[in-house]
């Protein structure tokens, strides 16, 4: 398996453009934070730090934006070295997770700041302000003050401050955690339009995988203070390197299984059925080239169930009980129970609802049509 | 049988013993601000209404020099407090170890729970031995120590509730340490400034002890000057320059709030 | 980047050197002084001895002053809370308009110079004055009659000029007492003397121990009141030790006596700040009752 986190080689041309951050440390007292991280973000690219609440995330951001010093490492950007930089010659924009707009100042004040610190003249910041509105579709709220908007309109406001400078780099920390559910969806796409037609570099850091797999064109995940996996979102979500990036991307089934190489190719067993892989499951455990005691890992989109009939039990599936049923709209999570351990399994609601009493206690059948396969640790 | 009553409403009981409280509070003030417009000279009844008092208070009245000694003094304190105390809020609130901070903080709190009696006193000690005596310098000294405080923590108060993401974003978008402080922080601490000033003002005006153990003989602030006529008894342009005074801090008070009194420090004025 | 670190540190020393100078020179160094003088009888430059605290314990005067002080200071306090408690109540029950509007109200005797407010009471109190006038009209009072020059015109004086800072104070704490809370309390059987006591005064009890420490402090260093209204024989340990430091001229003993009053005081302090949590075992007892073995 590759490492996808390893230093890429990098050519000339690459090494001077985007954000670079090289093996940078951080702790407060006796904890450390950050344990040497390294990254390249290249010209244009939006990149995602995904990672839980104390992964470091936001002191990796801060480091960035220059509000706190590295104890060791450096940071470069566009081939300059802003390791010692201050903050104010970084030409880097910031989106705060409470957007930091000056209460005292009108949305044109605000968003003028920046220019006004740059010694532009009035005409030229009035034209850039409409402009920069227009982007963020806000014209026509220039004059009011930021307590008069709401969430979503601040954050448009925020991003609007941040984007006029032109920055050289975009930083946003969890922009979207102070919305509502429905209006972080709207701010969410309107965040990727404006990325997409400005082409500004972007770093954002969310704890959330839904924005980050939404969003970004590439993934970083975050756990005590060392990038686990990085790769497109896609690639981290459907081939986690370890079990900590898979369960924090989506739920995830987890069973103990034995890989029994026999003359006619590969078992599984599990407790004490055996199960015939799909073909994709074989390529897994191929990939994965254990043998001897794994855990098998499914998200529940990967697993199948139907209700058990007379006939005897196919080989690519695994007996099991039913458990319940969780309604969630268009589709329905089934909870079973295999060989003692409890499954949830993701199907679409029609099929259920004709398909028949779904009712607990009845016996089922599990296919895994889908899935990695994982060092086997203490589970037998 | 008992009437059901609303559990959270205030029954007329309720607002008359608030109204007799505040009427006990009221009532010396009100008898004075009364009196400033009766005729007697010995506060005697039946009343008769006159502005004379007034008249006399600005014509040929003891009182308006010590008034003016005692505006002229509270407003250079207050002025200086104002400085002083914004400079030890900010480097409090943003630069100040866990060790400053406490020793700080206790200093400041020393300044206005000692006793005025004896911190009055052990000031005088000081100035006697190190040459100033009792001098308009001392007493400057001495006011400026104790109204200090309430600026400190006024705008102290005010500084740890700005998130200090907008002076980051203030730096982010190019601004320095400097012009973060004055185009940022100092306009959002500025009522706090304001009203931590007034109150200063208020309390180096009033503080008699200080005044009394500070000042050098001959000299007369108004706290002073009162202390001296009141075993007169009765003093009919003292009650014109009560009421004034009166009304001078209502004006105050209204100010103050209008500034955000939940800023000013008071004790229970957050509603 | 040791050039950004020595700049930060030097702006913070400028930030702090005034203030922090006023208030050593203003604060710190005469409270020091204020100790050191009180072991030089024989001024700054003879050696050290303990003959003013030798004069202090020969003389019962001082102790009984002391006493004396400290009671008057402690009556006072408790009566401010007594008087304070029903008005800070019902203000902390009032609508936020009618709430901000009498609080503001409270302030202006607060804000007053309380010699003004020392002469407007002496004024109300005086013989000829209305409020003695009224009262002997009604019958209540012998012509001529005033409480002036007593300990009681002490009393009165510091009760109202502390009253305001009182129901602030218990205000403060009471407002945090939600209307939801009595609600639940009566919905569960609980009469208005049982929200009293055990919704009540427990939440309240914080608030008034602060409030008495707040208004005892400035009481047991009480000098104009006793000066001006005490009369002869209602001089406290304030007056002695203003006597001692300027009239006496014997700055030592004026020390000792300044640390003695201090050391009352914090006693005093300190005592009721141990009463909290004694309270708060008497408000709770019934809850301790019900609460498993």
């Amino acid at each position: 398996m590759n490492a996808p986190w390893a230093q890429s080689s990098l050519g000339a041309a690459e090494e001077n453009s985007g954000l670079h951050v090289i093996d940078v440390h951080k702790g407060y007292g006796q904890t450390a934070v950050l344990k040497g991280i390294t990254l390249h973000v290249p010209h244009n690219a939006f990149h995602l730090l995904l990672g839980p609440s104390g992964s470091g995330k936001t002191t990796l951001l801060r480091i960035i934006a220059g509000f706190t010093p590295a104890d060791s490492g450096r940071v470069t950007l566009a081939g300059r070295d802003i390791t010692a930089m201050l903050p104010e010659r970084r030409n880097i924009g910031v989106v705060f997770q409470n957007y930091a707009l000056f209460p005292h100042m009108s949305v044109a004040q605000n968003i003028g700041f920046g220019l006004r610190m740059r010694g532009m003249a009035r005409a030229e910041r009035e034209q850039r302000i409409r402009d920069v509105l227009a982007l963020v579709r806000m014209g026509g709220f220039a004059q009011r003050m930021p307590a008069a908007l709401s969430g979503g309109q601040q954050q448009r406001v925020a991003l609007a401050r941040a984007l006029v400078i032109e920055p050289e780099l975009l930083l946003l920390d969890e922009p979207l955690s102070a919305l509502d559910r429905k209006i972080r969806q709207e701010v969410r796409e309107e965040l990727k339009r404006i990325q997409a037609e400005t082409r500004v570099t972007t770093v954002m850091v969310t704890h959330d995988q839904e924005e980050a797999l939404f969003l970004a064109d590439r993934v970083l995940v975050l756990e005590a203070g060392v990038i686990r996996q990085q790769g497109a979102p896609a690639e981290i979500y459907q081939q986690p390197a370890d079990e900590f990036v898979a369960g924090f991307l989506g739920p995830l089934n987890v069973v103990p299984a034995a890989i029994e190489r026999q003359a006619d190719g590969v078992m599984l067993r599990v407790g004490g059925q055996h199960l015939a892989p799909t073909s994709a499951l074989r390529d897994a455990i191929a990939a994965a080239g254990l043998s001897g005691p794994v855990r098998l890992a499914a998200r529940p989109e990967q697993l199948a169930v139907t209700l058990a009939t007379a006939a005897a039990r196919p080989p690519d599936a695994l007996a099991g009980r039913l458990l319940g049923i969780d309604f969630a709209g268009a589709v329905v999570i089934i909870h079973v129970e295999v060989e003692a351990h409890r499954l949830a399994i993701l199907a679409l609601s029609p099929d259920v609802i004709a398909g028949g009493p779904w009712e607990p206690g009845r016996a089922v059948w599990v296919r895994i049509r889908q899935g990695r396969v994982l060092p086997g640790g203490s589970a037998g | 049988m008992s009437r059901l009553r609303d559990i959270d409403a205030v029954s007329p009981g309720m607002v008359t013993v608030l109204g007799l409280g505040l009427a006990l509070l009221f009532l010396p003030l009100l008898v004075i601000i009364a009196l400033s417009f009766n005729a007697s000279p010995y506060g005697t009844l039946p009343f008769q209404a006159t502005l004379h008092w007034y008249g006399t208070l600005f014509a040929r009245s003891g009182l308006l020099g010590p008034t003016w000694l005692s505006l002229k003094l509270s407003a250079l304190v207050a002025a200086s407090a104002a400085l002083l105390g914004t400079m030890g809020a900010v480097w409090l609130v943003r630069r100040a170890g866990r060790l400053g901070a406490v020793l700080f903080r206790g200093t400041l709190l020393a300044a206005i729970t000692v006793p005025w009696l004896i911190l009055g006193l052990a000031m005088l000690l000081v100035m006697n031995a190190i040459g100033l005596g009792r001098s308009l310098l001392s007493i400057y000294l001495g006011l400026l120590a104790i109204s200090l405080p309430y600026v400190v923590f006024i705008v102290a108060t005010r500084l740890q509730a700005i998130d200090p993401d907008l002076e980051h974003a203030a730096r982010s978008l190019g601004a320095g340490a400097l012009a973060t402080f004055a185009l940022v922080t100092a306009p959002l601490i500025l009522p706090a400034i304001l009203s931590g000033t007034l109150i200063a003002f208020v309390m180096a005006f009033n503080n008699f002890l200080i005044q009394y153990f500070l000042a050098p003989f001959g000299t007369q602030t108004l706290p002073l000057k009162i202390y001296t006529l009141i075993r007169v008894g009765y003093l009919p342009d003292l009650n014109a320059l009560a009421t004034l005074i009166v009304a001078t801090t209502c004006l105050l008070i209204l100010l103050l709030h209008r500034l955000g009194l939940r800023n000013a420090g008071l004790p229970g004025s957050t509603p | 980047m040791a050039s950004r670190a020595l700049r930060a540190r030097l702006t913070g020393i400028l930030l702090l050197l005034p203030a922090g100078l006023l208030l050593a020179v203003m604060v710190l160094i005469p409270l020091a002084v204020l100790v050191w003088f009180s072991f030089a009888p024989e001024g700054a430059d003879a050696p050290l001895s303990l003959d003013s605290y030798a004069r202090l314990f020969a003389t019962p005067l001082y102790f009984h002053l002391a006493m004396k002080t400290m009671l008057t200071a402690g009556l006072a306090a408790l009566l401010t809370a007594a008087l304070g408690w029903a008005p800070a109540w019902v203000l902390s029950r009032l609508a936020p308009r009618a709430r901000t509007a009498t609080l503001l109200a409270i302030i202006v005797p607060y804000l007053t110079s309380y010699l003004l407010l020392i002469y407007s009471v002496f004024v109300i109190l005086g013989p000829g004055s209305p409020v003695m006038v009224t009262l002997r009209l009604l019958g209540l009072a012998a012509p001529g009659a005033s409480i002036l020059y007593t300990q009681a015109a002490t009393v009165v004086m510091l009760v109202y000029e502390n009253l305001p800072v009182m129901v602030f104070v218990l205000f403060s704490g009471m407002q945090r007492i939600d209307a939801t809370l009595l609600a639940a309390a009566g919905s569960l059987g609980a009469t208005r003397r049982a929200r009293l006591r055990h919704i009540v005064l427990p939440m309240a009890a914080p608030s008034l121990v602060s409030g008495l420490i707040i208004v005892f402090v400035p009481m047991g260093g009480a000098f104009v009141e006793p000066a001006i209204l005490g009369g002869p024989n209602g001089l406290l340990l304030g007056n002695v030790i203003a006597d001692q430091m300027t009239r006496a001229d014997d700055p030592s003993f004026g020390s000792v006596l300044s640390l003695l009053l201090l050391l009352a005081t914090l006693a005093i302090v300190a005592l009721l700040a141990g009463l909290r949590p004694a309270l708060h075992r008497l408000t709770s007892r019934w809850s301790d009752h019900v609460a498993p073995a």
